[in-house]
């Protein structure tokens, strides 16, 4: 299955997939649109710092994912053909309730307003794009898309 | 082929049989619940509904045809009353028998319920079941000045919701703080301010010692002799295993049933899954209940793997975490947050850093994380959470710990048995000045 795979020694940290994911995911698809709306960015993917050196920290859409078993409305599942882990491609309604962040060990999920509502959100793999936006928008070829078996 | 029998359909026992299945196609799993539900449901949904935020389909957590496609079979109304060891069948209450070759009792708990005198009149509930909630829901009406007692997770759960809908609500605490096993101090005053804000009234070092009313309640009386008025009384005040069962039959209990690092009980046969149970706790160094629905369903998973003779160790359990938002204010928090003067002659640390709108704290044993508390800004609860469950020594990062880019990036080693997703890093990347190399390093 397609995972994220990161080259660590050609990031610079210019934060341009972080960028990216926030446009895509965002209704206006346009970032000066996006700020006019007065809505904070969200982003799911993280360039953190370890050693004055830029880490991207992406989600793992694991195996036996943790935030799967600590969901407590059952949004957040794994899709059997492509094995993306995402909250809101069910029946179920996130409640908000973060013991999902309280169980991921690699820092990737978040919280966002949506419709009034405090909602949990994390990388989907750009379901809906080709290949996702954070892979394209790298101007250094960091992070790439691998096939492998699980 | 196999009989597999499964007591009890909420967290534990739904994951189980989802899990059992997914390793065996052929065997027999057979579900069993007391409740009238048809669809198993999140007990830790409940009191959302009170708010409003999701509406009454969607507090189940699993698809509609959930037993349809595992191939499941699932008895609703069917209360287990006794469990016959020697020639392995259960007993409902409806005189219905059943044969097992292994069984998983994931009973899960019950509210405790205080002594106290009229504790029968009308208009008292408890806050567990959805059968709780629908009682509650048809008396609103008469209600408007509303008790709850217990200023645990459950009883400011429902003082939320309630106080959302317009009704007056008063918190009776024994304790000093709410949230007393879950927070510390400074912890809970971050939430009890939020809810104080928006007119939830608290009354901290107080029982219940009186109910007044004939056929309704009508006034509580606290400790101090204040006289709250009360036409309704939730009470939240802690649960109990369901392990009666797992007493009559000489299975070995202490609070709760006792199982070893590989769920199974007394009896080789039989498995335990959920707050029925109790294990050790790596924070407390001591054996404990937890009323937790993301161990349940790990502990479910496990037990599934165990059943069917895989060995699989459950262990790193940490009884006490919680996660929650209420109006502006999100808290996580996970293992022992308190130190008491009695405890061990373990080398402790606490750092803790307090800002108007955000708190963190992380207790140190020894050099490794046991237990932290985040207010607000709550992203990295999850690697703290992993690095408590890891028992790493984490001297080398003591003072990175409270900055806010200690996240994942520290331990990109640790890859938590998932896929690795970063390359070999070159040699030349090692250096101060990385940048420098960056025509060969980064293929610039």
């Amino acid at each position: 299955m397609k995972k994220l795979f990161i080259n660590l020694e050609r990031c610079f940290g210019c934060k341009r997939c972080e960028l990216a994911c926030i446009i895509e995911h965002s209704e206006e698809k346009n970032y000066a649109y996006y700020l006019l709306n007065q809505k904070e960015p969200k982003t799911r993917i993280f360039v953190e710092n370890y050693l004055n050196r830029p880490i991207p920290l992406v989600c793992h859409h694991c195996k036996d994912a943790l935030c799967i078993s600590a969901c407590i409305s059952g949004c957040m599942q794994k899709d059997e053909k492509t094995d993306i882990v995402r909250n809101d491609n069910s029946e179920q309604k996130c409640v908000g309730c973060w013991m999902c962040i309280l169980n991921c060990p690699f820092n990737v999920i978040d919280r966002e307003m949506k419709n009034d509502e405090l909602q949990a959100i994390k990388c989907d793999f750009c379901a809906n794009r080709e290949i996702p936006a954070c892979v394209e928008a790298c101007p250094n070829e960091v992070i790439s898309v691998i096939d492998i078996n699980e | 082929m196999m009989n597999i029998l499964i007591i009890g359909a909420s967290a534990a026992g739904i994951s189980a049989a989802e899990t059992l299945r997914k390793l065996d196609k052929n065997c027999n799993i057979t579900i069993l619940t007391k409740e009238n539900c048809n669809r198993p449901y999140s007990k830790s949904l409940l009191a959302y509904l009170f708010s409003n935020r999701i509406d009454l389909n969607k507090i189940y957590f699993k698809p509609k045809n959930f037993f349809e496609k595992y191939n499941l079979t699932y008895f609703n109304n069917e209360e287990v009353i006794e469990i016959d060891r020697k020639n392995k069948f259960i007993k409902t209450k409806n005189n219905k028998k059943l044969n097992y070759d292994k069984l998983l009792l994931a009973t899960g708990s019950k509210s405790f319920i205080p002594e106290i005198n009229n504790i029968s009149l009308n208009n008292i509930f408890t806050f567990n079941e959805y059968q709780n909630y629908q009682d509650i829901k048809k008396n609103l009406n008469n209600a408007k000045n509303i008790v709850v007692l217990g200023a645990g997770f459950v009883g400011l759960e429902i003082a939320y919701a309630l106080n959302n809908l317009g009704f007056d609500v008063s918190i009776v605490e024994k304790c000093s703080q709410i949230l007393p096993n879950q927070m510390d101090n400074t912890g809970s005053y971050f939430i009890q301010k939020e809810l104080e804000n928006k007119g939830i009234k608290f009354f901290l070092n107080q029982s219940i010692i009186e109910i007044e009313g004939s056929k309704n309640i009508s006034n509580v009386i606290l400790s101090d002799k204040t006289r709250l008025k009360s036409n309704m009384l939730i009470i939240c005040s802690g649960v109990i295993p369901n392990k009666e069962i797992a007493k009559n039959a000489d299975l070995e209990t202490k609070k709760g049933l006792v199982v070893d690092e590989y769920l199974t009980t007394s009896d080789n046969n039989i498995y335990g899954a959920g707050d029925i149970i109790e294990l050790y706790d790596i924070t407390t160094k001591s054996s404990n209940c937890s009323g937790s629905w993301a161990n349940a369903v790990i502990q479910g998973q496990y037990a599934a793997y165990n059943i069917l003779g895989y060995k699989k160790r459950y262990k790193n359990f940490i009884a006490v975490q919680n996660s929650i938002q209420f109006y502006n204010v999100a808290a996580t928090s996970n293992g022992k947050v308190h130190i008491d003067l009695s405890d061990d002659q373990s080398n402790y640390e606490v750092l803790s850093i307090k800002e108007k709108n955000y708190y963190k704290k992380i207790v140190l044993r020894d050099n490794k994380i046991i237990g932290f508390i985040l207010i607000n800004k709550i992203n990295q609860a999850g690697l703290l959470s992993a690095l408590i469950k890891l028992q790493l020594d984490i001297s080398e990062y003591k003072e990175k710990l409270l900055y806010d880019d200690f996240t994942y990036s520290y331990f990109i080693d640790e890859k938590f048995e998932q896929y690795n997703a970063y390359a070999e890093i070159p040699d030349c990347w090692k250096y101060n000045e990385w940048y420098l190399e960056r025509k060969f390093c980064a293929g610039i």
